[in-house]
């Protein structure tokens, strides 16, 4: 699988950090940029592509200031993932926040109880992970999700189906 | 000129199952504006949108029955709809007497029309005295030839000898209807088999829609969409096809013009997204530049921007020299939006020798401008083509795969794998057996189905039907929209049943 992953970030107080993951394995650690690539090799099937932001200090939000990126774009095998309806599959993404604990407890005080994940959710601006699903052909994946032809042959002269093809088969022995 | 009642309907215009019911069938609003000019009333009734869309919505059950029906010659009405179909036809004849017209005309589409056609005629005929004409491409009993190059119109004479009707026209008859309107009855075509052939295409009347409700099928546009047409034959020379040989050539009408004809559909009827039943849309291309810069000029100075219009049809593959990246700009500007392409393999030697007339290098070109223009991409291919090795075969199978992205990106939005490679009357297959190394089977000269190479004695027909279904089963695996699929291996099964005491003749080896 070709994964291209695009982010923007604020480096007021440095560069973000992050780790990006497709099941245990580890693609990416370090300093977020602006395009990261990777060409990684999947076994068909279900899949989990997390992206975590990590190592921001409290120091590093102030009233103007905050330290985050945003995940912009995810291109899988040359394919766009969001073309077709805006951020439709990445809005899929949970983000699973990692809450200071000080933060937590100032927002309870307020009475606000803080969500187990947003989503949905581009902004890494607390420390967490971010998941998403994905199977795997991607490509397929792809299709199934978002009929990207937007085409719906199932009720009309056009359609097709297994009855005719195991007919045909049968009939000429080509099983 | 034949003297006139001036009370009466001069003709009723038929359209007819079976055509896919998404827009109105262009040679109806053809008749009527040659209607229109000479000063004749004409009606058009259109019983294939009411066979799909009006009475086939409550009796879908029926409507799939007879859709099969009309499709596969090897079988009989089913018993179970006959009722039900001749109370539905009864009604449409019983609409069509009541108009008391002078004439009646049918639009015979294609061979799909034929059972029909006959069906309706047979209870018309005796109805009604109005003077009854066929004309189209559906009047031959062949299944991919168009009859108006036809050597016999066969379905149109068994017609005639059956006094279901008075007149056939073959050919391209826009002239020969003008002219029988107008009383002649010796003219070239009319009940003979003349080749005809309209040549200035600047000259047809406008089309007339408005006994139509242009919004009322089946395309999902709001405003309906319209038919046009920008030219006739075809500037190739594909072995497999009659078009370069006997579709009298090419010729288009100016890009001004067909531009112009759009801007008058617009302004007639409000409706902004058109599609070309031409062979191919972009044979000259002065006239598609000229029609792409004159759109793009209407759009500014009336503040419309880009792609105000959109317009689909047939297309041909050419380099990036004929056509490069900023033409394929401008077009999207103009609001180029599906393009319908025969590519029939993927195979660079077996589409040489076929003379497609493109490679795999202008394919890939343009199919990534398709892309990067958010345009759409509809092909179709044949299985089995005379010569088609395991290698080919698998060449086509790898272009699948490798454009599945394409599917993904919406680019391709649809796929149409035909039947299987057949050998028709007008092709250069057909008229030149020994160049490309086909026999017939059984001694007899090689049509339809019953062909062999002798290049690839392997490709017997159940093997172009493997091939065939291994196409399907794929395509299906990689998710593309496939068009077609049940229509065409019922084709594939109908055509067998068709031919099936030839084939196992041959396969008794009793004769080579």
């Amino acid at each position: 699988m070709k994964l291209n992953l695009k982010f923007k970030y604020n480096d007021h107080f440095g560069i973000p950090q992050c780790s990006i993951k497709v099941d245990d394995e580890v693609l990416y650690q370090g300093d977020v940029k602006e395009e990261l690539v990777f060409d990684h090799k999947l076994d068909q099937g279900k899949h989990t592509m997390s992206i975590t932001h990590y190592n921001k200090q409290n120091s590093e939000t102030t009233v103007d200031q905050d330290k985050h990126f945003v995940l912009e774009q995810i291109v899988i095998d040359e394919v766009d993932i969001d073309q077709f309806e805006h951020c439709r599959l990445s809005h899929t993404g949970r983000f699973y926040p990692d809450y200071d604990k000080a933060y937590v407890k100032d927002q309870n005080l307020l009475g606000n109880m803080l969500p187990e994940y947003i989503q949905p959710n581009h902004y890494f601006g607390h420390n967490g992970t971010w998941v998403l699903d994905f199977e795997t052909p991607t490509l397929l994946w792809l299709i199934k999700e978002q009929n990207p032809s937007g085409i719906h042959l199932e009720d009309t002269m056009f359609k097709t189906g297994q009855e005719t093809m195991s007919n045909l088969r049968r009939f000429f022995d080509l099983d | 000129m034949a003297k006139r009642d001036s009370t009466k309907l001069d003709i009723v215009l038929l359209s007819v199952p079976r055509i896919a019911p998404v827009r109105p069938q262009m040679a109806m609003g053809v008749l009527k504006g040659i209607c229109n000019e000479l000063g004749l009333t004409s009606l058009v009734l259109d019983i294939n949108q009411d066979f799909y869309l009006k009475w086939g919505k409550t009796n879908s059950d029926i409507v799939e029955k007879l859709d099969d029906y009309f499709i596969e010659f090897s079988k009989p009405l089913p018993f179970d709809v006959k009722e039900q179909y001749y109370e539905w036809l009864d009604q449409w004849v019983d609409k069509i007497v009541e108009k008391d017209p002078k004439h009646i005309g049918i639009s015979v589409f294609s061979w799909q029309s034929q059972r029909f056609t006959r069906d309706l005629l047979t209870r018309l005929r005796p109805k009604t005295s109005a003077v009854i004409h066929i004309g189209g491409q559906g009047l031959v009993h062949n299944q991919n030839l168009s009859a108006h190059w036809a050597n016999k119109v066969t379905f149109a004479w068994e017609l005639l000898d059956n006094n279901l009707i008075d007149y056939f026209m073959k050919g391209e008859s826009e002239d020969t209807f003008k002219r029988y309107m107008l009383g002649d009855r010796t003219l070239p075509g009319l009940n003979n088999d003349s080749v005809v052939k309209f040549s200035d295409l600047d000259t047809v009347a406008l089309p007339d829609y408005t006994d139509l409700d242009v919004t009322d099928y089946q395309n999902g546009y709001e405003k309906g969409v319209l038919p046009i047409e920008s030219s006739r034959g075809c500037v190739r020379s594909c072995s497999f096809c009659e078009m370069s040989s006997e579709h009298g050539g090419y010729r288009g009408k100016s890009g001004v013009s067909i531009a112009e004809e759009m801007i008058a559909y617009y302004d007639l009827y409000g409706v902004k997204d058109f599609y070309f039943h031409d062979d191919l849309m972009n044979g000259n291309l002065k006239d598609l530049n000229d029609m792409v810069d004159h759109l793009l000029d209407y759009y500014d100075k009336n503040a419309l921007g880009d792609a105000y219009f959109s317009f689909s049809g047939y297309w041909i593959i050419r380099s990036e020299k004929n056509f490069n990246s900023g033409r394929w700009k401008r077009l999207k500007q103009a609001g180029a939006n599906l393009f319908v392409v025969g590519i029939e393999t993927g195979s660079d030697r077996l589409r040489k020798t076929v003379r497609k007339g493109f490679t795999n290098k202008d394919l890939e070109f343009s199919i990534k401008q398709l892309k990067e223009n958010k345009l759409k991409f509809y092909f179709m291919l044949i299985s089995g083509i005379p010569g088609e090795t395991e290698q080919d075969f698998q060449d086509t199978l790898d272009m699948l795969t490798r454009w599945q992205k394409y599917v993904a990106t919406g680019t391709i939005i649809g796929i149409n794998l035909g039947t299987t490679a057949t050998i028709e009357q007008g092709t250069d297959l057909y008229n030149n057996p020994d160049k490309y190394k086909v026999i017939g089977i059984n001694n007899e000269s090689p049509q339809g189905i019953n062909w062999m190479s002798t290049e690839t004695p392997e490709l017997d027909y159940r093997e172009r039907v493997r091939r065939r279904l291994k196409i399907q089963e794929h395509v299906i695996e990689l998710g593309y929209p496939l068009w077609k699929g049940d229509d065409h291996l019922k084709i594939v099964m109908d055509q067998y049943m068709l031919n099936k005491d030839d084939w196992e003749l041959y396969q008794s080896g009793l004769i080579m």
